[in-house]
């Protein structure tokens, strides 16, 4: 710990890398997402291709991943992002269809027969009653998202992995116990703030104050 | 209504014309050709049992079932000559389930389709307050969550919604069915109050025949997608179309029958050995008390009760009308037994 | 907010990215070109200017003609159009401070230097060097042979030199330069203790001693034909008491705290001096050596051939010996950064100030 310690700066400006590379990341797989969820829900014909495929897209080693990226976009910042990105989907696309899926059909049926367009019913009753799911997909997509960036260092982009991998490999305790411990309170901290903003759409969706 | 006028039928609110509802697969339409015709200001409950088509059929008025054949015609106008939405906006529905917004106050879910229709916040304010006067809640509750009210009080919000835009139709389908039998018949006796000042014309969808009998201007009974009969509750009863209608409505049940006739209609005004004092301070009289609008089924429980050979019948204001004996509910029974025997010919 | 605008803002974002990672690198470029444009014009001559510019494009023309790699992005990226030198390494200490002394050196002789270093695999090392997202890193000759090659083992360190130089060359257009005297196999070390109860010195008595002792290695040891298996067929013997996997990080500590008897090192690990280890002998010369030089392109070397008088320059500085102490230095109980240990070797070498 004592190194760790000594050299907050670098900790943090490493942890800052992080935050933005699975930040970034998180940011960008919920809006792919989310148009994927809006058309997997209705349907259910879909559900064993699209999650099917996004599943396996899961299990590639990132490291494949890398190898296949590198040659377009060097080592660096998107060849780390783009298979974030990716993984997150599997985890994301289900919590969004899940959710959708929850809203009670007979909230749906007023909300129709009262006469509220299909934009209408998505934005002002299906959104906000499915949104506690859905933020809770994004927790924990961005749990994971933290452990998988670990992996970014590889390729030259950055963030905590460099103190784990870098120390592994000198036999250096203090960074291996810096990198490991700042990710982990990192991971922590994501869990606690979705946390909280999944806990105030819950009890929003469900009429508590 | 301001939907464009086309020519007008005969005055009825509501006309299906031949409508039939197929769907692909299923042996038997939904539902097959029916025609009947609701006035405005009617209460028309559409009777039967499950897979009868009544909820079907109720749906092709609001366009929530789009129907294969036939025509809506709502004021003369042909419901497929609107868009869905604006349809549906102009057009109360209430559920079973209620489908009240769990994320939004009570006030809120009332002032649902004032607000798609772009009411002023000063209004829709007022008018949700107006609706919970309307449907016996307190004020308060506006500010209330669906899930802080109980059965009773959520199926009341949602008739509130259902009315809050001031629509011309009002389209039930089994509202009060998952309600205890208690709060069942305080609602429904709300719903004739509602109707009483507002003149709404209702289509009501029901399996309960007491309910039906109970709420009615007309019944229409259906079955298998096709309309049995259509008449009053009391024709119904006393003159069914046929057996399936006589058993669903138990024409047979003769208390029934005396719970839509009027003591007012059989009572002696006169001869009737009447008490010294007036009969308003009479109540610990020797003789029991009815109103004369209460029912001849009520009258007849008194008398069975209070083991009472006469009572006496009051109006409204308190004051002696006439008096009611055993005699005379008998008289009345067979009197219609003998019109119509006890299992009608049409 | 609609479903197409969602879709459509979710494919802009992705299009966006995508296009601002090329971007970056091509408007890098172009600053550099324009600086580079602007040097000549001070020169005063135009004519200068154009024949400089096309003597580029033609050699950029050769270059596509003669490279059978499909990178794409060959021409556009790197110093090829007048960018930084950007140097590469892989992710162990010695690639590391190697890495740094390339770096060190040629921005001592003038050159602006970009670094990628730590990157995770020979793969992805080679993968960019050869889509020209890096410009050299240091690579070991049997690593290029066997591993990227794909070539039989040879032992003869000349051999080997020129069968990397040749196929390196002919099929990725890349160049090696010099290579370092110091050689550092794959070696088998063990503890002072060890040595003195078994009477071991070679990888012949290892054969032989094996049975009492456990060894740790990278999993792949087990399986390479340079591995285990290949000892165990050039020496026979090597049945040890017990084998276990360990991350080569984690080797020493299991070493020394007797977790394991025998590891699988490299011949310049810090280590071996600092923990006063012993590095047994290769007597029937099983493995290849292993030497370090700088991979480089020819985009590169065309544009700056300098580049190949200041690292072959560096290169005679680094034996078996300096290596080992500079690892240690990184390695070791003072834990200092392999930058700093770079610098202060060019210091001391006189190839640096």
């Amino acid at each position: 710990m004592e190194w760790m310690l000594h050299n907050l700066d670098e900790v943090w400006r490493l942890t800052v890398e992080h935050i933005e590379l699975s930040g970034t990341a998180l940011l960008l797989a919920v809006v792919i997402a989310l148009p994927i969820g809006f058309l997997v829900a209705p349907r259910r014909l879909l559900d064993l291709p699209v999650l099917g495929v996004l599943g396996v897209i899961y299990t590639i080693p990132s490291l494949a991943f890398f190898v296949i990226l590198i040659p377009y976009f060097g080592p660096g910042f998107v060849t780390a992002l783009i298979p974030l990105v990716a993984y997150a989907q599997v985890v994301l696309v289900r919590n969004v269809v899940t959710g959708l899926r929850g809203v009670d059909r007979d909230v749906i049926e007023a909300a129709r027969g009262m006469g509220m367009s299909r934009q209408q019913i998505l934005v002002s009753v299906e959104l906000p009653l499915a949104a506690p799911v859905m933020i809770a997909g994004v927790r924990i997509a961005a749990v994971s998202t933290v452990a998988l960036a670990m992996v970014a260092a590889l390729v030259n982009a950055g963030g905590l992995g460099e103190l784990l991998f870098v120390g592994v490999s000198q036999d250096h305790m203090g960074k291996i116990v810096a990198g490991s411990v700042a990710a982990s309170a990192l991971a922590f901290a994501f869990n606690a703030g979705i946390g909280a903003i999944e806990a105030r759409a819950h009890h929003a969706a469900s009429g508590e104050r | 209504m301001t939907l464009p006028r086309e020519a007008v039928t005969d005055g009825s609110a509501i006309a299906f014309d031949g409508v039939g509802v197929d769907y692909p697969g299923a042996d038997r339409p939904a539902v097959d050709g029916i025609s009947l015709e609701v006035a405005q200001g009617e209460l028309v409950v559409l009777l039967g049992p499950s897979g009868c088509g009544k909820t079907t059929l109720l749906k092709t008025v609001n366009r929530l079932v789009e129907l294969t054949t036939g025509r809506v015609l709502l004021e003369g106008r042909d419901a497929a000559s609107v868009p869905a939405t604006d349809l549906r906006r102009r057009i109360g529905y209430a559920i079973q389930a209620t489908g009240l917004f769990p994320h939004m106050t009570v006030g809120a879910n009332i002032a649902v389709v004032p607000r798609l229709l772009g009411w002023s916040p000063e209004r829709i304010e007022a008018r949700v307050a107006e609706m919970l006067e309307l449907v016996n809640l307190p004020r308060e509750y506006a500010a209330r969550y669906p899930r802080q009210l109980s059965g009773g009080e959520a199926q009341r919000v949602g008739i509130a919604r259902a009315l809050a835009a001031d629509p011309g139709f009002l389209l039930m389908d089994e509202p009060f069915g998952a309600i205890d039998a208690i709060n069942r018949e305080r609602l429904q006796d709300g719903l004739l109050e509602i109707q009483a000042r507002l003149h709404k014309t209702i289509l009501f969808v029901t399996h309960d025949v007491d309910e039906a009998v109970r709420l009615a201007d007309r019944i229409a009974v259906l079955r298998d997608g096709s309309l049995v009969q259509y008449a009053p509750p009391l024709e119904l009863l006393v003159s069914p179309a046929d057996d399936f209608v006589a058993d669903l409505v138990s024409a047979d049940d003769v208390f029934r029958q005396l719970s839509l006739m009027a003591v007012g209609a059989v009572m002696l005004s006169s001869g009737c050995a009447p008490q010294a004092d007036a009969p308003q301070d009479a109540l610990s009289g020797a003789r029991p008390i009815v109103r004369a609008d209460a029912s001849l089924r009520t009258a007849l429980t008194q008398l069975l009760r209070s083991g009472a050979d006469k009572l006496d019948v009051v109006d409204e204001r308190g004051n002696f009308a006439g008096c009611l004996g055993l005699a005379e509910v008998r008289r009345m029974i067979t009197a219609r037994d003998t019109a119509h025997g006890p299992r009608g010919d049409g | 907010m609609k479903l197409n605008q969602i879709a459509a803002l979710a494919l802009a974002s992705v299009l966006v990215l995508s296009v601002a990672a090329c971007q970056s690198e091509s408007n890098q470029q172009a600053v550099e070109g324009q600086g580079a444009a602007a040097q000549s014009n001070q020169a005063g001559q135009d004519q200068a200017a154009s024949d400089q510019a096309s003597d580029q494009a033609s050699d950029q023309a050769a270059d596509q003609d003669t490279e059978q790699g499909d990178s794409a992005a060959d021409a556009d990226i790197g110093v090829a159009a007048g960018g930084p030198i950007v140097i590469g390494s892989k992710n162990f200490t010695e690639a590391v401070i190697v890495a740094e002394m390339y770096a060190q050196a040629l921005e001592g002789a003038g050159f602006a230097v970009e670094r990628k270093l730590n990157l995770g695999a020979t793969d992805i090392a080679h993968e960019s060097l050869v889509s020209g997202h890096i410009d050299l890193y240091p690579e070991y000759t049997s690593t290029g042979a066997l591993t990227v090659l794909k070539l039989e083992p040879m032992t003869d360190e000349a051999e080997i030199l020129a069968a990397v130089r040749d196929g390196y060359k002919e099929q990725f257009n890349l160049v090696w330069l010099d290579p370092a005297p110091f050689n550092n196999p794959q070696a088998l070390a063990t503890r002072a203790d060890v040595v003195e109860e078994y009477g071991i010195e070679t990888y012949s008595d290892l054969a032989e001693a094996a049975p009492n002792l456990v060894i740790g290695a990278p999993p792949e040891f087990y399986e390479r034909e340079d591995g285990l298996p290949g000892l165990m067929a050039l020496y026979g013997g090597f049945q040890f008491k017990e084998e276990r996997q360990l991350d080569p990080g984690l080797r020493y500590r299991a070493l020394n705290e007797g977790d394991v008897d025998v590891v699988l090192a490299f011949g310049t690990d810090g280590q071996i001096a600092g923990y006063d280890l012993v590095l047994l002998e290769d007597d029937m010369h099983l493995y290849p050596p292993y030497q370090v030089a700088p991979v480089v392109r020819q985009a590169t070397l065309d544009a700056y051939p300098d580049v190949a008088t200041v690292l072959n320059g560096l290169a005679p500085a680094l034996t078996s010996e300096q290596m080992q102490r500079l690892n240690w230095m990184v390695d070791g109980p003072d834990k200092l950064e392999p930058a700093d240990v770079a610098r202060q070797f060019l210091q001391e070498q006189g190839i640096v100030e």
